[in-house]
């Protein structure tokens, strides 16, 4: 087990476990995290697996935790590694088996003074239009074809089927569609889990909340991303449902011969790898893009099944019900980006496991009427507390490789979680805190009870001070539809 | 079926993981599969479907993992949870059983995204055999 005796401190926030640490560490990893949250961090496995990521071939500079960092499986979730190209790995349990699982935030034209009355009504008819939870399939039924061009096209397919506009594609990460994406590398089974799955949330820790912007932090950057203090957004959270699990399935299971192949020696068998330069790399890598595309077809979708109920509530009333989007964030996945290492411009795949791309201003990356601000980062707190925004930096590319992190982060197992609240209790404190939620499953709701995760506040409070991203804006909830 | 079958939840941070103990290595592999079910926190109707399953993979640990995921994916494909298992073969590397589905009396209150190779244990005690698996919901 860590302790804090093996870590020194390197500056405020930031500790490391050097490379001496274990013998098999190739470098040294790197937490970012304030006393409280290291703390945290020391509670369970999360450190010892991002020590074992440190171990990975290929990978260059350090492992890096961020402030919400957990155990997940093999490698942490807000953990991020950077492997060197062309014969670093790659690892799909270092990316998740929601393959891009992000954050979709959208900016309404109303205030809070105008939708408070229309709350209940906005819930019940989201939760209707919005499938959640298990067992619940989408209005969408794919063919073979369809399926196909989905996973090709990503958000781009929603726009050819009136589901997107322009606008959504310019501000989603990747433009919704990862390149290079290969149907052919996806397997029957994933296709069948996937059928009808197109524009649902999923269950767990997927969810729609309808926020007010409670707090502007830097206005100028706000504005630049249309923000303003009392105004309604709505943030969405959900991945590439079956499709992206059984994809990850399928090549942990393939790579666990891939590693013996290729000599390659680990301390955990979730972190199963390929040498990015191997066919068998190649092939994840193409199928990891299929479930990229099809995380962003399937926010695009929810994106426009929640304009459906804001018309329906609102437009008929004569309000405003308009929703821009502000932008689309993955926040599980694998990139080829290049970054300078050790004073030299370098190739690598970041890994990025629960945490967030935050490239700085400038990034040809970020769409052009961000640029001067840096890319738009959501961070999703739990549904009883706030969400935040924020904006990538300039400092996070020089020490993050462009990355940041992603949400509260939980601290209490959903066991735990279980025993100490019900449902039905836990659906009534939040209503008494202004806050409607909608829930397929009262068990399920209360595994998601906010004391089950970290303060999100001192999460971004991290990240801000250690200049990984700024904070741009508070969010907390009205309304909340979960799984 | 009707072998002793005896599971309790562990916990994780984020997720989850059942410790099954059953007599036999075919006997823990069906108690396995069976509480998949109470993992989601669901419980099966009548059964209403039988399906034979046929898995292999290049180790005992291994073949554990990949016939609860074949067992998941059954369940997600159909949107059926297993009401009762019968293994009708098992080796350490291949697993042939009978697999019944029913719909769910009570729906599952989460989904099982994947079974993982997270601190997985396969092993004979003098008891009995025991397995100690985590899901990733």
């Amino acid at each position: 087990m860590i302790t804090k005796h093996d870590l020194r401190p390197l500056a405020a926030d930031l500790w490391e476990i050097p490379v001496g640490f274990r013998r098999d560490m190739r470098v040294p990893a790197r937490i970012y995290a304030s006393e409280e949250l290291l703390d945290h961090a020391l509670e369970d496995l999360s450190l010892q697996q991002l020590v074992n990521a440190a171990t990975l071939p290929g990978v260059v500079a350090y492992t890096l935790a961020m402030p919400d960092i957990h155990q997940g499986y093999g490698f942490p979730v807000g953990g991020v590694a950077a492997m060197a190209l062309p014969d670093g790995v790659i690892s799909p349990g270092a990316i998740g088996y929601d393959i891009n699982c992000g954050v979709r935030l959208l900016a309404a034209e109303l205030d809070v003074e105008q939708a408070t009355p229309y709350l209940d009504e906005l819930a019940d008819s989201l939760n209707r239009n919005c499938p959640s939870g298990t067992g619940r399939g989408g209005r969408i039924r794919l063919s073979d074809a369809d399926l196909d061009e989905v996973l090709a096209e990503g958000a781009r397919w929603c726009l050819r089927h009136d589901l997107a506009t322009e606008h959504d594609l310019a501000h989603t990460e990747e433009g919704g569609c990862m390149a290079g994406a290969n149907p052919a590398r996806v397997s029957p089974r994933a296709r069948d889990r996937a059928r009808d799955q197109l524009g649902t949330l999923g269950a767990g820790n997927h969810f729609l909340e309808v926020d007010r912007v409670a707090q502007v932090h830097d206005p100028p950057i706000a504005a630049a991303y249309g923000l303003r203090e009392g105004q309604i957004v709505v943030l969405i959270h959900c991945g590439s449902r079956g499709l992206g699990h059984q994809i990850c399935t399928d090549y942990v299971r393939d790579f666990q011969q891939v590693v013996q192949r290729y000599g390659i020696s680990l301390p955990d068998r979730e972190l199963v790898c390929a040498p990015l330069n191997t066919p068998e790399a190649r092939a994840y890598i193409e199928a990891m893009h299929c479930a990229a595309n099809f995380a962003f077809a399937n926010r695009q979708t929810l994106a426009a099944l929640v304009r459906e109920s804001f018309g329906h509530v609102f437009a008929r009333r004569g309000l405003p019900a308009g929703l821009r989007q502000v932008y689309d964030v993955a926040h599980n996945m694998g990139k080829m980006e290049e970054h300078q290492v050790n004073g030299k411009r370098m190739q690598v795949c970041v890994h990025r496991k629960g945490a967030t791309r935050a490239f700085g201003p400038g990034s040809p990356e970020i769409p052009t009427d961000y640029r001067p601000y840096g890319q738009p980062v959501l961070v999703p707190g739990s549904m009883g507390t706030a969400s935040y925004v924020l904006a990538g930096t300039e400092h996070a590319m020089a020490v993050s490789f462009g990355s940041t992190c992603h949400g509260a982060g939980r601290m209490l197992s959903r066991t735990a979680a279980r025993r100490q609240i019900h449902g039905e209790q836990l659906r009534k404190q939040l209503a008494s805190q202004g806050i409607h939620v909608r829930a397929g499953s009262m068990a399920g709701l209360a595994e998601e009870a906010p004391f089950a995760y970290k303060s999100v506040d001192e999460v971004v409070a991290v990240v801000d001070r250690a200049g990984l991203a700024r904070i741009v804006a508070r969010l907390e909830p009205l309304l909340v539809v979960k799984g | 079926m009707g072998e002793a079958c005896v599971y309790e939840e562990l916990a994780h941070t984020a997720d989850v993981g059942m410790r099954v103990r059953a007599p036999t290595p075919a006997a823990l592999f069906a108690c396995a599969a069976r509480s998949l079910v109470a993992l989601a926190g669901g419980a099966p109707g009548e059964p209403s479907e039988q399906r034979q399953v046929s898995v292999e993979a290049v180790d005992a640990e291994s073949l554990l993992v990949e016939w609860l995921n074949e067992v998941l994916y059954l369940c997600e494909s159909t949107g059926a949870v297993v009401a009762d298992v019968l293994v009708t073969a098992w080796t350490p590397t291949r697993i042939v059983a009978e697999v019944w589905l029913a719909p769910p009396a009570i729906p599952p209150r989460g989904a099982i995204k994947a079974v993982t190779y997270h601190r997985l244990r396969l092993v004979e005690t003098p008891e009995g055999w025991l397995a100690e698996y985590y899901v990733d919901v």
